[in-house]
This record gives C-alpha cells, sequence and structure tokens, in this order.
C-alpha cells in the first residue's frame, strides 16, 4: 500500500492522557485518522500505556465487552476490547489483575450529556509484560514528556520574543512545524501549566527510583503493588458505569457504535491527582 | 472504472452516438470483471460493440480520428495517431499473432511498436521511415508503445526520418537505488552485483541485489532478456530497467530492452546496516509458519501463489513485526533461524502445534504472546523499510545509571 504509513504509538501517562480532550481530523475524508492532542502537544492516533491491570470487568450482555484499568505511576486509564478487538478481549478476560500489561490501543473521546469529555484507550492489542519491560516504559514515557514539555516551552518562549502573545498568533506563524501547530494547539485549548506536567514526570523518575534500587531486594512478584499511591487512593471514588457512544481514533469507528450497549449510564471519572491534591492545579478552560 | 466510462462515453458522443452511462458501465464490467479481459481491450470493444449497434463501422470511425503526432507527444493509451518515423530495432516476435514488433522512432524519442498478423500490413525494414497512419496507442507498465492494425496503414517516405535515443513513456532516468519510490518506473541505475541467488524458475536467468551507495535493491533478469551474464561484485550500468513492487518491496526487472554495460570504475556499495531499539507494537500478517511458493518464493495465501497459481508450497517460519520507540516505527522481518531462537520453537515444533490445532494462526498467536509489548534490540541490513533481522535481543532493564539521567534531566527542565 503505497502512501500508507503506520501511526507511530506514542508514549503519555495515563494522567496526561486523562487531561486530554482535544481531537481532530487532518481533512473531511471519511476514513481520515482521528487525532488526540494531549496538554503537552503530542499528537495522537496510537498510543502504547503500559501499567498494572488493576481490574477488569464484562460490560457487555450477549457479546462479551471488556473493560479494563490499567494505572501507571501517574494515575489510571480504562481500556475497552470488544468482539472486533478479539485477541485484546481474550487476553483482558484470561488475566487476573493485579497484572502487569501492555497495551497498544486508539485514544477514544467519549462526550457525557453535560458536555464532559472522557478518554479511554480502544485496545488493538493487550499482552501481559514483566515489570522489567513496564519500567523501560516508565523510563521511556518519562523521556518523550519532557521532550514535549521542552519543545512547548521553546515554541512559547520563541513566540514571546517575537511579540506573539497568544497562541493563535503562534499558529499564524509561517514557520510553524507540524510540531509547532500542534503545540500551538494545545496551547489554545488547555493553556497547559507545564509544571504539573513536569512534577508529573518527577513523580513518574521518583517511582523508578525507589524501584531500581530496591529492585534486588524483593522478588519480581511485588513490583506488582508498585502503584502510585495517590491513584490508588483515588480508585475508591470510581463508579463503574457502562459506556455509551465513542468518539473514536480509530478507522472503523463505526464499528465502535455498535459496541457500546444500548442505553449505557456514563462513565464517572475520579478527578485526576497524581502527585497529591494540594499539586493538582484544575486545568484552565477557555 | 469511472474513467474509462466516461472515456468510452466520450468517444461515442463523437460518433454522435448517445448510450446510457450503465449500458456501457455495466458492459465494460462484463468484460473485465467475468470475463478478465484488460480494461484498454474492454474498452476498445465496448465502443465497437455500441458503434456497430448504430451501424457506425469501427474501423472508419477511427480512421477519422487519427492524428498527426510525434512519438514524444504520445501521452495516453487508446489514440488513433499518425507518426513519422523510423525502424530503430526489429525484434523477434513472441507470438504468432505479432508479425513484427521492435522500436520506431522520430527526433523526439523512440516508442515499441507491435504489428498484428492479422493486420495483413507490408513488411518493415529496418532504418527505413514510413508514415504510420491509423495506429492505436498502448500502454503497458507505463510504457507507451503503438499497435498497427487492419485500419493501419504503412507508407515508405522518401526522406530518412532522424530518430532520437530516448525512448517514450516517462522519461529513462538515472536514479539511486534510495530514489525507487513507485512500480513501473523506467530507469538507469549505476550498481554493483553484491549478491547473487539462485534463480528460482527457468524464466530468471539470474537474480540478487545488486546496490550503490544509497541502498540495495533486488533484481530480477529474465531469461528472455538474453541479456550476458552479470558476475558477482562487478560493477554495471544498468539501462532502460522497470522498477517493480512487492509487499511494499521495490525490486528492478531487466527484460528485453533493458541494456547493461560494465563499468570500469567500481560501485561504491555502502553497507545499509541500520539498528533499532523499541517495543515490538504488532506481529503483523504473514508471521509465524507460512507457506512459500516452491518458484518465487512468495507467501502462499490459501495455496495461491500470486504469480504461479495453486502450489504445494513449502514451509517457512518468519516473524514480520513493528518496533516502535515513541517518534518512530520500523519494520523488521525476522527469518526463520532467528524466529526460532528467538520465540524457542523450531519449525517442526511449530508445524506440529498447527497440525494439532487444525491452524497456522496458532503459531503466529505464539510469537504475540512472546513478543508484543515487549522491548527489542535489533539491527541488520535495511530493503527499503525493512530491517532484515541479523541481530536481535531483548533491551536490557532499567539501569540505576539511566534513571539518574532521566533525574538529572529533570532538574534542567525547570
Amino acid at each position: 500500500m503505497a502512501g500508507f504509513a503506520r501511526e507511530v504509538a506514542r508514549r503519555i501517562f495515563a494522567s496526561e492522557l486523562r487531561d486530554s480532550d482535544l481531537s481532530f481530523r487532518e481533512n473531511e475524508e471519511q476514513y481520515a485518522p482521528l487525532y488526540l492532542i494531549t496538554p503537552t502537544g503530542a499528537r495522537c492516533n496510537r498510543v502504547l500505556v503500559m501499567g498494572t491491570l488493576t481490574e477488569k470487568d464484562n460490560l457487555g450482555d450477549d457479546v462479551e465487552y471488556w473493560r479494563g484499568r490499567v494505572a501507571d505511576p501517574t494515575g489510571s486509564i480504562f481500556v475497552y476490547a470488544g468482539q472486533y478487538q478479539p485477541e485484546a478481549a481474550q487476553t483482558l478476560a484470561a488475566t487476573e489483575p493485579p497484572a502487569f500489561v501492555a497495551v497498544v490501543g486508539k485514544p477514544s473521546v467519549y462526550e457525557t450529556e453535560d458536555g464532559k469529555r472522557l478518554i479511554s484507550v480502544r485496545a488493538e492489542s493487550v499482552r501481559r509484560v514483566d515489570s522489567d519491560t513496564r519500567d523501560r516504559w516508565v523510563l521511556e514515557t518519562a523521556a518523550r514528556t519532557l521532550d514535549r514539555i521542552e519543545a512547548f516551552r521553546e515554541f512559547v518562549e520563541a513566540g514571546g520574543a517575537d511579540g506573539f502573545s497568544s497562541g493563535s498568533e503562534l499558529l499564524k506563524k509561517p514557520s510553524a512545524s507540524r510540531e509547532g501547530v500542534d503545540i500551538g494547539k494545545a496551547l489554545l485549548h488547555y493553556s497547559p501549566d507545564l509544571e504539573r506536567y513536569r512534577v508529573m514526570v518527577a513523580t513518574a523518575a521518583d517511582f523508578l527510583e525507589g524501584g531500581i534500587s530496591g529492585a534486588d531486594a524483593g522478588p519480581k512478584a511485588e513490583t506488582a503493588e508498585r502503584v502510585a499511591p495517590a491513584a490508588a487512593a483515588d480508585w475508591e471514588e470510581v463508579n463503574d458505569g457502562e459506556i455509551g457512544r465513542l468518539e473514536d481514533l480509530g478507522e472503523e469507528r463505526d464499528f465502535y457504535e455498535d459496541e457500546g450497549p444500548e442505553g449505557g449510564e456514563p462513565i464517572e471519572e475520579e478527578e485526576i491527582f497524581f502527585a497529591g491534591r494540594e499539586k493538582a492545579s484544575p486545568r484552565k478552560r477557555r | 472504472m469511472k474513467e474509462a466510462v466516461e472515456q468510452i462515453l466520450a468517444r461515442l458522443r463523437d460518433q454522435k452516438v448517445e448510450v446510457p452511462a450503465d449500458e456501457v458501465e455495466s458492459r465494460l464490467r462484463l468484460l473485465v470483471e467475468k470475463f478478465g479481459v484488460p480494461e484498454a481491450e474492454a474498452s476498445r470493444s465496448v465502443v465497437n460493440y455500441f458503434l456497430k449497434e448504430h451501424g457506425i463501422s469501427p474501423a472508419s470511425f477511427a480512421a477519422r480520428k487519427s492524428e498527426r503526432v510525434k512519438v514524444g507527444e504520445v501521452n495516453g493509451p487508446e489514440r488513433w495517431i499518425d507518426l513519422e518515423a523510423k525502424v530503430v530495432e526489429l525484434w523477434e516476435a513472441t507470438s504468432s499473432a505479432i508479425s513484427q514488433t521492435g522500436l520506431i522512432g522520430d527526433e523526439t524519442g523512440t516508442i515499441k511498436f507491435v504489428k498484428w498478423t492479422k493486420s495483413d500490413l507490408p513488411q518493415l525494414e529496418l532504418g527505413k521511415s514510413y508514415l504510420f497512419k491509423n495506429v492505436v496507442t498502448d500502454e503497458f507498465q507505463g510504457r507507451w508503445s503503438v499497435k498497427l492494425n487492419r485500419t493501419s496503414g504503412i507508407e515508405e517516405l522518401a526522406s530518412e526520418v532522424k530518430a532520437a535515443e530516448a525512448p517514450v513513456g516517462g522519461a529513462v532516468q538515472e536514479m539511486k537505488i534510495s530514489q525507487i519510490s513507485e512500480p513501473a518506473r523506467w530507469i538507469d541505475l549505476r550498481a554493483k552485483v553484491v549478491q547473487l541467488w539462485e534463480p528460482t524458475s527457468e524464466t530468471i536467468s539470474q537474480t540478487g541485489l545488486i546496490g550503490d551507495d544509497s541502498g540495495v535493491i533486488k533484481f530480477v533478469k529474465w531469461t528472455k532478456s538474453e541479456l550476458a551474464d552479470l558476475v558477482e561484485g562487478e560493477s554495471y550500468l544498468f539501462k532502460n530497467v522497470v522498477t517493480d513492487e512487492f509487499d511494499g518491496r521495490f525490486s528492478v526487472k531487466l527484460n528485453r530492452t533493458s541494456k547493461i554495460e560494465p563499468l570500469e570504475v567500481e560501485v561504491e556499495v555502502s553497507p545499509q546496516e541500520a539498528s533499532f531499539s523499541g517495543a515490538i507494537v504488532d506481529v503483523q500478517k504473514g508471521s509465524g509458519l507460512i507457506k512459500r511458493c516452491p518458484i518465487c518464493r512468495r507467501m502462499l495465501t490459501k495455496g495461491v501463489c500470486g504469480e504461479h497459481g495453486k502450489q504445494e508450497g513449502t514451509y517457512d517460519l518468519r516473524i514480520k513485526a513493528v518496533l516502535d520507540d515513541g517518534q518512530r516505527v520500523q519494520e523488521v522481518l525476522i527469518n526463520r533461524e532467528r524466529t526460532e531462537g528467538l520465540v524457542g520453537i523450531s519449525m517442526e515444533e511449530a508445524k506440529t502445534m498447527a497440525m494439532e490445532a487444525l491452524d497456522h494462526e496458532v503459531v503466529k498467536g505464539v510469537i504475540e504472546e512472546r513478543l508484543l509489548g515487549r522491548y527489542y534490540a535489533v539491527s541488520g541490513p535495511t530493503v527499503d523499510r525493512y530491517i532484515l533481522v541479523e541481530t536481535i535481543s531483548p533491551v536490557s532493564p532499567v539501569a540505576a545509571r539511566e534513571v539518574a539521567d532521566l533525574a538529572a534531566r529533570m532538574r534542567e527542565v525547570v
């Protein structure tokens, strides 16, 4: 297939993914890929998420429709797999939490009736991995997130020096690269507090430091419990719900609409705190 | 299909024949889809069919349509044209349906011609110039040709037409191997024969890899090309070879119109080694236990080779996977030997597994189980968008030093 380029699986921490609700298509064509822009300006059509599968439920009636919650050091995110992702669904069904999993999938944005946009991942594949692999992912995701924070800072500073004051003006800069455009979009939509994401990365780094220095101390199985305390504390507040229609980031979005059980209640997501409640600043909205 | 229907309708309209588009389309579809007639041929047939229905003889229709053009102006199939050109080359006809074939040319270029036996036209002589009346253009693999049929005419010219060197139909251009990005392009390459492989079919005289400083590419020299044998390690100018694509990989084919000139100066082949480290995010279709065509080694799909039809096939074990480091994706091909080592199952075991499960896919399942989501470092030569994996090893666990580096970087990003 000429001209077809596989989308990179972006590395985004659960906490940042959960802050994301800006999605767009590049053009009007039916199969144009849908992208999610995260607060630090990552443009993703596909993500690789790793962490601990902490819970799983079959939400379907006749047809199995699995939802799992995957927690990384910064927070947690729901992943879904139904009949159109049979292998992923099968793995979710067969895996007893807690267990380390790697999930490749497409971010989906779901809008509740009151206009709240919630994010989840439609799994293309779910596989059990070991703690070493998960640690590798945390390190890599931390590095990629720092890359984005740096690029964001540079972009804003460059704009500032030229007398640009707002994202919309930055977008008009003729020299804006695709990355620049993505950052501009993120800036306009989220006005992100970059410090919040730097702290998020610091949380991940602390987690690795604790884990690596003590890695030889205990058997591998113990590391499954090493989930972020802040994220863990909030799990209790979650009300399970069924999903309705999801705006899917995949090409087969029409299939997806068939998967949600009829008349589902919206998901009530907990607020996200990854570094203690006092540090979590409310997201700015325009 | 739509385009062809439009063209047919336009041609019919030229003859004041109005036919509903759906009638044209259904007739065209019938020929192309049910009977496998090539589209150009089917279009011609459809035009003729409707012309006949309206009492117009296709021959007279064609005769009125022809226009005088230069060889270099030929830019589409199915055009009826007149050409003044010189016979530059005569080739041996490959079929009794063809009375003569070869190259004709004028000052703007050369073009292949085919004179059908049925045309009953006089014999052309090499080096003589003619007015070719009412010949029809055709296209094959991105190249133009002209066909001389019963409605065509040939008149010898008193004055000689000067013929240019360059063939027509997308100018032949000298390229670097890495610039090859589409099939059916006629190109020249300066390259060194890197490897010769055992030809898998009698229709292939030689095959292997040729390379220049930009990359390496597979080549196939057809037996029918009657070209001299290439020697491994020697450099050549490959003239007028045609690019091809299979499974996302490019190759070049050497056929009868190609030429090979040995080069005095050796072409440098850079070893296109690449390495990549990332998580395996996909194990692609065609991974696991597969069957290959015994003639061309392509993978069989449901026991059928795209080129050679139904085949018994020989087993092979391989992995086509996608590595992803969060910034780039890299496709890799892992051969049987390395797949066996990596996954820990031999091909015999894989066969047994497939037999017991009555499903070849079970092997792919095991591969996914072992590899998906895990980090590997690979290296090996690149061919097109793949790394042909020579070494593959799991990325080692995160070291304390790496975490310290991250922490240090954290402090810089304030």
